[in-house]
């Protein structure tokens, strides 16, 4: 048992993953094909997966019902949307019209009649659009705290973000378009300064990150493939 | 110039041009009255050859060139096959974008070419015999209706109405390569690499390395303690991005750590999950944290649980929960897109205090802003060594501290051969470093191409 626990995984996790690496450098149909089938196991078992997921949630719910927890009416609009949608993706009446691949009266996004067409895009996608539009007022408050000029740090970064927004807007440049083009007045110029900041200290900084994150990535697939680290599945190293 | 003529008006689809060269006008099309001049009017591409591709799984085959120096913009090279070398010769029956004379430089490509200032001079096409076969089964199936074998070429020029092909016609038989050598410097570093992490792990068994301090990490505990106090649940979140990324697999090390404080103090910690995979393995790390804890009866599997794998749904159900819960703590580890301000800003209001650690670089700056610490890149994979302070995880950090000083040092040398280059090429039109500066080229270019 403890070796089913315990080494198995650690053996698993070595031989697959050095064949990964090995195969990385072999451009050879056979070993691609492999490393093909490899990502479909991935895929199953991501599917397979998925019927734990929907019983985790489903589960959280019913039990929230069953015991008339705080909030338990969500959980109703939880499952009958997750039933409204499953019923209807199933393709009723599946037989398709001559000439056409596939035909379903209720389901799929390819029928812009059914109704799971109509939940989809009159439902879903807007409240998806909201979600996502709320980080237009999230960015101004983070912005707001991030740029109060109370350190020499937050100035440096009020006076970049000031010249970056004005040099990425045509109002912003208009600004400074009175410069010359070229010369030493030029990089005076609104959008100049803002690729210069971009291009420059930015994209410095991105690499610097870039590059740790490259030999992180490295170490902490060696130690996983090494045996060294085994936290991931559970309890100690 | 009257043969030329003749054979125009002769044949409407081929007609002899120059010696050895032929004028074909585009399918589909009526055949222009004249060939047009911009075609005929310099010289012709020399050197031309086709070989296998190197460092392909046997699909390709590569047709090089030396560039005429006197083409027009206007004109691009193309190719045009025939299964036979007598001909006739036809477009290739796929999407083929003919190429300008700035383009497909050999010197630009490391992948297939060793760098030689030469090869500046000469351009590449890479045909890809697949498309062949995905043509004669209409579908992208393999079926061999196209023999690879009887496959024929001919290199030419083009405008948008006619084609002017060169001799000589090219053949060759692609073969199935067994070592990628473009990677092999990939493989060499990868090697040294891997073995200075495995020196180091073996050196932390018998040595003490110092690591520096991560404020992050050290604030772990003063959350949890903060969580206990409040008799508020802690939040661990591990990213939006599957089991298979390292960035998810640091942070469900990371959640190991961290439940195993929150059960010895007593405290709840939720984990509300995008992937359910990724839920699996953290229901399995949470319970074994609590059993080492010896506190296996605290530990709830309803805790750690699958909302969705919707961005924007999970966004949203974890926002609310943090509006109803007023979690005294949140945890935001691993890879996160868009839904990181949302989830930082929520946090924020709600006056948890707030760790993340992301890999995904332009979402540090809204977790700085919104978070109360930070790890930042690389620290998210030292997490778990730092907390654990374990000798063989604190080994591999600083194997990657030694890489880095690699780094460091390779990138000076980038920066003294850029300046070299350039005070050559102020002084000579060219380059006056000679061999040296083609390799110092060479390093240049592998770097703009790798950092």
């Amino acid at each position: 048992m403890m070796f089913l626990r315990r080494q198995l995984p650690v053996v698993i996790a070595f031989v697959l993953g050095m064949f990964t690496l090995v195969i990385f450098y072999i451009p050879a149909a056979p070993m691609q094909g492999i490393g093909d089938r490899l990502k479909i196991f991935v895929t199953i078992i991501g599917a397979f997966a998925m019927l734990l997921g929907i019983n985790s949630i489903l589960g959280q719910h019913i039990t929230k019902i069953r015991k008339r927890r705080p909030g338990y009416g969500y959980s109703w609009v939880l499952i009958l949307g997750f039933v409204a949608m499953m019923i209807a993706w199933i393709p009723w009446w599946s037989a398709p019209p001559e000439g056409s691949a596939a035909y379903y009266p209720w389901g799929g996004l390819e029928n812009p009649q059914g109704a799971f067409y109509w939940m989809f895009f009159w439902i879903l996608v807007p409240m998806q659009a909201t979600m996502f539009s709320i980080l237009a007022f999230f960015i101004a408050s983070a912005a707001y705290r991030s740029f109060r000029a109370k350190t020499l740090e937050a100035t440096v970064l009020l006076v970049a973000a000031v010249i970056v927004m004005l040099g990425r807007v045509p109002l912003g440049t208009s600004m400074t378009s009175w410069l010359p083009d070229a010369g030493f007045w030029s990089s005076l110029r609104l959008e100049t300064m803002t690729s210069w900041l971009l291009n420059i200290p930015n994209a410095a900084g991105f690499r610097g990150i870039v590059l740790g994150v490259a030999l992180g990535i490295i170490a902490t697939s060696v130690r996983i493939i090494f045996g060294v680290e085994k936290t991931y599945m559970g309890g100690g190293d | 110039m009257a043969l030329f003529t003749v054979a125009l008006a002769l044949a409407p689809v081929v007609c002899i041009a120059q010696t050895g060269e032929v004028a074909v006008s585009a399918p589909g099309r009526e055949p222009p009255p004249v060939t047009p001049r911009v075609l005929l009017e310099f010289e012709p591409p020399t050197e031309i050859k086709a070989r296998d591709l190197p460092n392909d799984d046997g699909t390709s085959i590569l047709i090089t060139w030396r560039r005429s120096p006197s083409m027009p913009e206007d004109v691009r090279y193309t190719v045009y096959f025939s299964d036979g070398a007598a001909g006739p010769y036809k477009p290739l029956p796929f999407d083929f974008r003919p190429i300008g004379l700035d383009e497909s430089i050999m010197a630009d490509n490391l992948q297939y070419f060793r760098y030689r200032r030469a090869y500046r001079d000469y351009q590449f096409i890479i045909i890809d015999l697949t498309a062949f076969d995905a043509v004669a089964a209409g579908t992208h199936e393999r079926q061999a209706k196209y023999d690879w074998g009887q496959l024929y070429f001919k290199l030419g020029v083009t405008t948008d109405s006619a084609v002017r092909l060169f001799d000589p016609v090219l053949h060759a038989e692609p073969v199935t390569q067994w070592f990628d050598w473009s990677k092999f410097n990939n493989l060499l570093m990868a090697t040294v690499f891997m073995v200075v992490i495995l020196f180091f792990i073996e050196t932390a068994r018998r040595r003490k390395f110092y690591i520096r301090r991560i404020a992050g990490l050290d604030a772990v505990d003063e959350a949890i303690g903060r969580a206990t106090e409040m008799g508020r649940p802690i939040f661990y979140l591990c990213g939006l991005d599957p089991m298979t990324t390292v960035s998810t697999i640091a942070a469900t090390n990371l959640l190991g750590h961290v439940a195993k404080h929150v059960a010895n103090y007593e405290s709840q910690i939720k984990v509300p999950c995008f992937d359910p995979i990724v839920m699996s393995v953290c229901q399995e790390t949470v319970r074994e944290a609590y059993y080492e804890a010896g506190r296996p009866d605290a530990y709830n599997s309803d805790n750690v649980f699958f909302i969705t794998n919707d961005q924007f749904s999970y966004v949203a159900a974890v926002n609310g929960m943090m509006v109803r819960e007023r979690p005294a703590a949140n945890f935001f580890f691993g890879f996160y897109y868009a839904e990181s301000l949302l989830l930082g800003e929520v946090g924020q209001s709600t006056g948890a205090i707030q760790i993340a650690g992301t890999d995904s670089n332009v979402q540090i700056p809204f977790f700085i802003t919104s978070c109360d610490y930070v790890l930042i890149g690389e620290e998210l994979y030292a997490a778990s060594a730092y907390i654990s302070r374990e000798p063989k995880l604190l080994g591999s950090v600083k194997a990657s501290d030694m890489a880095k000083a690699v780094i460091i040092v390779v990138l000076l040398l980038g920066l003294v051969f850029s300046v070299a280059l350039l005070i050559a090429a102020l002084n000579d039109g060219g380059n006056a470093l000679g061999w040296l500066g083609e390799k110092m080229e060479y390093f240049m270019q592998l770097f703009n191409e790798h950092i």
